[in-house]
Formats: C-alpha cells, sequence, structure tokens
C-alpha cells in the first residue's frame, strides 16, 4: 500500500519536471490466501491460456503456439466485447509464477508488466500473489490504479471463493452407505 | 426403463449370481455459459477434479495426462477417504473422456462413467456425464444411485456456477 503511494509521488514529481516518467511507474499488487495446495490451485491459475477458467472478466483466451513458453501471446476477451492481447515474458513451472506484459488492452494504461505467482502458505494452504507495473495514459494516475486493482482483485476473489470450504451441512453422516453421499457433498 | 432394469437386477440376485455390469445408471446434462473450448480446459484435465469438484481436495496423476491406462488418486474433502479412477478413453477432438472407479468409498461396483462437452446453437457448452454401475453386496440399488446423483449434482453445480456470468 505504502509502496503506491510512493509510486504515485515520484510520478507527480516527474510531471511537475515536465518529462515523461520511466515505464511502469505505477504499481498496484494484492495477495490472497487460498484453501487449497499450490498444486491444486496452479491447475487452475498456471497456464496462460487459461484465464477463460478463473477471470470473472475473461470470457474466452486463445494463444497461438504452444502454451507456457515464453513469447507466447494470448488473446483474452472481455464480457464486454473488448479484447486483450498479452505476451508470456517468462514462465517459472517449478517456482509457480509466471510474469506478461500487455501489448493490446482497451484500458488506458501503457507498459503494463504483471506476475502471478502461487507459493506454500501455512496449513498447506496457498498464498496467491499478483502484482503490476504500468502507466496511465491520459487519466489520472489514482483512476487507472483502480483500473488494475479492480482487475486483479476480482481475479483473485473468484480463485478464493473456488477452493472456499462450504459450512459443514447439518446432520452430516460418514457413516455407513451414506459415507458416498457424504463425501459427496462439501465438508 | 429403469423399472426393466431393476427387475433384470433382482432376478440375477434371486439366483445368488453377481449381477451384470451397468445394472443402474445416472445421467446428468447442463448447460453451461461458456464455449466447449473454454470448458474443456478444465474439464478435459483428468487431473483437475480438485479444481471443480467441491467434494475432491486433490487430485494426483499415475501416468501420463490424457493416456488411457492413467490413474487418478483423488482425495476426497475430508481428507482421509480416496477414490481411484482409471481413463478408458480420452477423446480431445470430440471432447469427450470415459473412466472407471478402481476403488472407492462410494457403494458402488462396475462403475463405468463418461463425461462430454457439446455446443449448443448458442454457443454454449451441453455438459453430459453419465455412467453404468451397480451396486455391491449388500447395498441397496437406490443407495448405489444416490451416492453417484450426489457426486454429479454437487460437481455439475460448481462448474455451472464457475462459468456464469458476473
Amino acid at each position: 500500500m505504502n509502496k503506491i503511494v510512493l509510486n504515485f509521488a515520484t510520478a507527480g514529481l516527474l510531471l511537475a519536471a515536465g518529462s515523461c516518467h520511466a515505464a511502469g511507474a505505477l504499481s498496484f499488487s494484492s495477495e490472497e490466501t487460498v484453501d487449497s495446495s499450490p498444486t491444486t490451485v496452479w491447475k487452475y491459475v498456471g497456464d496462460f491460456n487459461g484465464f477463460d477458467l478463473w477471470h470473472p472478466q475473461v470470457r474466452s483466451s486463445t494463444v497461438k503456439g504452444a502454451g507456457n513458453k515464453t513469447g507466447t501471446v494470448r488473446t483474452l476477451k472481455l464480457s464486454d466485447g473488448s479484447e486483450l492481447v498479452e505476451k508470456l515474458l517468462k514462465y517459472d513451472a517449478a517456482g509457480t509464477s509466471y510474469t506478461y506484459t500487455s501489448l493490446k488492452s482497451p484500458f488506458p494504461i501503457k507498459n503494463y508488466v504483471a506476475t502471478i505467482s502461487v507459493s506454500p502458505a501455512a496449513e498447506g494452504k496457498t498464498l496467491m500473489k499478483w502484482s503490476a507495473t504500468f502507466d496511465a495514459v491520459n487519466i489520472d494516475e489514482d483512476i487507472a490504479t483502480e483500473m488494475v486493482a479492480i482487475a486483479l482483485n476480482g481475479g483473485l476473489g473468484k480463485v478464493v471463493a473456488n477452493f472456499q470450504k462450504p459450512s459443514a451441512p447439518e446432520g452430516a453422516s460418514t457413516a455407513g452407505s451414506d459415507s458416498a453421499a457424504a463425501a459427496a457433498r462439501a465438508p | 426403463m429403469n423399472a426393466l432394469k431393476f427387475t433384470v437386477a433382482s432376478a440375477l440376485l434371486v439366483v445368488g449370481s453377481s449381477h451384470a455390469a451397468g445394472t443402474l445408471s445416472v445421467t446428468r446434462e447442463v448447460t453451461i455459459d461458456s464455449t466447449p473450448a473454454t470448458v474443456w480446459k478444465l474439464v478435459g484435465n483428468f487431473n483437475a477434479l480438485d479444481v471443480w469438484h467441491p467434494a475432491v481436495r486433490k487430485s494426483e496423476l499415475n501416468g501420463a495426462g490424457t493416456k488411457v491406462g492413467t490413474r487418478r488418486l483423488l482425495t476426497l474433502a475430508e481428507g482421509k477417504q480416496v477414490i481411484i479412477e482409471q481413463l478408458t478413453a480420452y477423446d480431445a477432438a470430440k471432447t469427450s473422456y470415459s473412466y472407471t472407479i478402481v476403488n472407492s468409498p462410494l457403494p458402488v461396483v462396475n462403475y463405468k462413467g463418461t463425461i462430454s462437452l457439446n455446443a449448443t446453437s448458442d454457443g454454449k457448452t451441453l455438459l453430459k456425464w453419465t455412467s453404468n454401475f451397480e451396486a455391491p453386496s449388500g447395498a441397496d440399488d437406490a443407495s448405489a444411485t444416490r451416492a453417484v446423483e450426489t457426486l454429479y449434482d454437487s460437481g455439475l453445480a460448481k462448474l455451472v456456477n464457475n462459468f456464469a456470468r458476473q
């Protein structure tokens, strides 16, 4: 959070001096604890072409060429029909993280570079982190940051919700022939 | 149709034989608000039931991803019970796969299941999950059928919700 404030200050100084600022002067980062293992969560979010599975605003994702290779380009169609084109810069399966940049976007943002990573958290859970640096294009920087925050938090929220354990149903039993039904219900 | 099948099963039980494979069956169809190409990324992964089925906590693969014979070990949400299933057919072009249950706490035997996706006329996905199985000796047909129905319904509800437009 403090990081954002600092970056705003830096950008402000650069603007005041009449200079164009360095690429990626703004930043936003968010993280959530997900109630499943990193291995399982990575199946959901680790495919560069799988954004249409877990991001609520993305309706389809298509790639040209092999899936998770550096340089792979994905085209994302959003719910409102607009399109994003993004390129994979770095993919680390062992480290369960990938970094990409935006080539085309309907948002007033440029120099967008983002990293998604999952790592082990306490109790066998997962810490999912999504961070981005970018610049605003003809728009207030706090508005640009807000747009990025909404996109990132929207994705993280759905991942958290997907692995959230529902509360146990009343009278749940694991005895006898009801065990299958009990197993099929969420705990 | 079901009545006829039940009758056949009963007759076999009466003569003390194990009944024929696939005496009982469950079929569920749901419409999912996304294309088959997108839904298949999730459903077509034989090792991703831990992502989309609320009863499955962990899925581990024994073998290569989509090769016939590959087994998956599913740890259920309670963390104790496991199901072992084996891939018997995989057709990426037709977005369909079939599998058998090798070992499970479910009151079913000789279980053969198939999950398949098809496009609807308005660009959505029709998912069909169907199976044939039997109740093991000592368990009744209704319990076996109910167990499979519960498993399908809870999984499909979550899947539909995953692709529901906000």
